[in-house]
């Protein structure tokens, strides 16, 4: 299921804390986040709050709003990309 | 032990002004949104950012050099000029001049994305930030518990340190 996530139009630290009431209300393995920001400062801040989440993440546009993708590590998708 | 650490942050805020309430709350709701365990605690001025009443929540550019200055409304050259620079320190003196700049100063964060303050503080709570005010500043500064927000405890410096006995700390 695709969640759409608007973070357009506001500042550190509204899309991450966005990004993170819906990892709360969706807690399905399946649910995949569509991050939308117009904050530049999330080109970094969203990857490395993904990282630590431990959270996979793409960059799926930059113009004209940045978009990233987010989904949750299945044990399938670390099977595979592990080998 | 440093992991344990790491994963705790603490703020000790001081200070009574709404610039300064800013740092605090976006560093403590991010830290919360990323599992952090996060214990804020508020002293001398900083109580005025638990306050029910923000309207206390000022910022003035009279002994504040750092501090940048702009019209949030006119035209684009006027917008350009900031006004902490371009004006004597001795007009903030006058009167209106800080109620002007905490003026500006929320129009300019809103229009930047920010939401208010006090939503940020609600969220900080939602988040599950902890927030402590300093017993002894209240009854020095003459509050009631009933000033401040609901969730929040009330203790001294002993309880404070006994709570964030490994965690990193910020003095704000």
């Amino acid at each position: 299921m695709d969640i759409i996530v608007d973070s357009k139009g506001f500042a550190c630290p509204m899309p991450v804390i966005k990004l993170k009431k819906a990892l709360t209300q969706y807690p399905d393995k399946s649910c995949v986040f569509l991050l939308a920001l117009t904050d530049t400062g999330g080109m970094k801040d969203v990857p490395a709050f993904c990282r630590q989440q431990a959270l996979e993440w793409a960059l799926q546009q930059e113009k004209p709003f940045i978009e990233f993708k987010v989904w949750r590590k299945s044990d399938v998708f670390l099977c595979e990309g592990g080998g | 032990m440093n992991e344990l650490s790491s994963e705790q942050l603490s703020i000790i805020h001081t200070k009574g002004t709404l610039d300064w309430a800013y740092p605090v709350f976006i560093l403590a709701s991010t830290a919360a949104a990323m599992d952090k365990k996060v214990e804020l605690f508020f002293t001398f001025y900083g109580l005025n950012c638990l306050l029910k009443d923000t309207r206390g929540l000022k910022v003035s550019p009279l002994g504040n050099p750092g501090m940048v200055m702009k019209s949030p409304v006119g035209p684009d050259w006027l917008k350009k000029v900031d006004w902490n620079k371009a004006l004597p320190g001795l007009v903030w003196t006058l009167p209106g001049a800080a109620m002007l700049a905490t003026w500006g100063f929320k129009k300019q964060m809103l229009m930047e994305g920010q939401v208010p303050v006090e939503e940020l503080r609600a969220l900080c709570l939602e988040l599950g930030v902890s927030m402590t005010a300093c017993q002894m500043t209240i009854d020095l500064m003459g509050y009631q518990q009933s000033d401040f927000i609901e969730s929040i405890s009330f203790s001294g410096a002993a309880t404070y340190f006994a709570n964030t006995p490994k965690t990193q700390s910020l003095f704000i």
